[in-house]
């Protein structure tokens, strides 16, 4: 009797079902497995090493896990701001030094880049001649004339009260007896 | 089939213990790799790369209980990446050693157990047109006789889904049969 192309694979199929294919050797990929475990093991203790230094007071995988990851990300963070930082500071060391060689070339006389220099270097600029806007004269006035207003106030501040005078003739002796010691 | 007690050794980094682990699992996971690849060599290799992922993810396991379809989706997982980049199709050819091999078998009533080579060749003739996921649905439901929550559970397909592919599986199977045998 012909089979028809069902059962022709219904029969196929039975026979794959009951030739299950086996693993002629398992002791070798045994063998190989351990093998590749033990390699792999190996690669990540080193790395593993120094966190197990440092956290190997946490039982718990996750929270260790956690502080792991945590202190990572401090670590980056930290190198982070210290390149800006050390960038920022590179950044105004080399403005310095150009405001400073325009200005022993002659270049730059304006009074704002002279006192910013002073300001960072601590160190009077060399030239005589300054130059010096209308603009910023009647800046520099003003500022002089409402410290003198201030100034004024203040005195008669001291002097309205006996206490405060007191206070401030005693501090102006020991600042002077200071300064003689010196 | 597989010692809970076993398994829970493994899990807590017991080498010794995951040595007798691999010696029973590695049977299961070369079956279905075998049946899903065809070539002995690749699928000792796709065996190998299994049992480790399932020492280095051990702990992350559910339960133990759940252990051999979370072997098997790990092993279905690596044949399905092997079978991606093996996309070349070539058209098939049913060599008369092939055609031999099948008529004999089929045409005796007596039942004579198949070799590795055949049930490679068997195999690959048959599932040459169906997708990997098809591929996989026969393998673990007609050959591995597995319900369809189980299939489930391994491929994450929805059980309709799964009844469908192996429908159309075999259908192609069927048309193959009536083409060149």
């Amino acid at each position: 009797m012909m089979m028809t192309e069902d059962n022709k694979l219904d029969r196929l199929i039975n026979i794959l079902r009951e030739s299950k294919p086996l693993l002629d050797n398992p002791e070798d990929i045994e063998e190989k497995v351990i093998e590749r475990i033990l390699q792999t093991d190996k690669k990540e203790e080193k790395s593993s090493d120094i966190f197990d230094y440092l956290f190997s007071w946490v039982y718990v995988s996750w929270v260790r896990k956690s502080l792991i990851a945590a202190s990572v990300l401090i670590v980056i963070i930290f190198g982070y701001q210290q390149s800006m930082i050390l960038k920022r500071m590179n950044d105004l060391a080399a403005r310095t030094i150009f405001k400073e060689s325009l200005m022993t070339t002659g270049i730059m006389g304006n009074i704002d880049d002279k006192l910013l220099l002073y300001k960072l270097t601590d160190r009077k600029p060399d030239d005589k001649q300054v130059t010096i806007s209308e603009r910023q004269m009647k800046r520099l006035i003003n500022s002089i004339n409402e410290l003198q207003l201030k100034y004024n106030e203040l005195i008669k501040l001291i002097e309205e009260n006996p206490d405060l005078k007191k206070f401030v003739d005693e501090k102006m002796t020991k600042n002077n007896m200071k300064k003689l010691k010196l | 089939m597989f010692d809970q007690k076993l398994i829970e050794e493994c899990r807590k980094g017991n080498l010794q213990n995951f040595r007798k682990l691999v010696g029973i699992a590695s049977q299961y996971a070369f079956s279905v790799a075998f049946r899903m690849l065809g070539d002995e060599d690749l699928t000792k290799d796709i065996v190998q790369e299994s049992m480790v992922t399932v020492w280095q993810k051990l702990e992350n396991i559910g339960s133990s209980e759940s252990f051999k379809s979370w072997l098997y989706k790990i092993v279905i997982n690596k044949c399905y990446d092997h079978l991606r980049k093996r996309k070349r199709r070539h058209e098939f050819r049913a060599d008369e050693q092939t055609w031999a091999i099948i008529s004999n078998h089929t045409s005796s009533d007596q039942f004579s157990e198949l070799e590795l080579k055949e049930t490679a060749q068997i195999i690959s003739f048959l599932t040459r047109n169906l997708s990997p996921k098809q591929k996989a649905v026969f393998v673990l439901g007609d050959l591995e006789e597995m319900t369809a929550e189980e299939i489930s559970s391994i491929t994450g397909m929805s059980t309709g889904n799964i009844k469908a592919n192996l429908h159309y599986a075999r259908k192609k199977m069927n048309k193959m049969m009536g083409k060149y045998i």
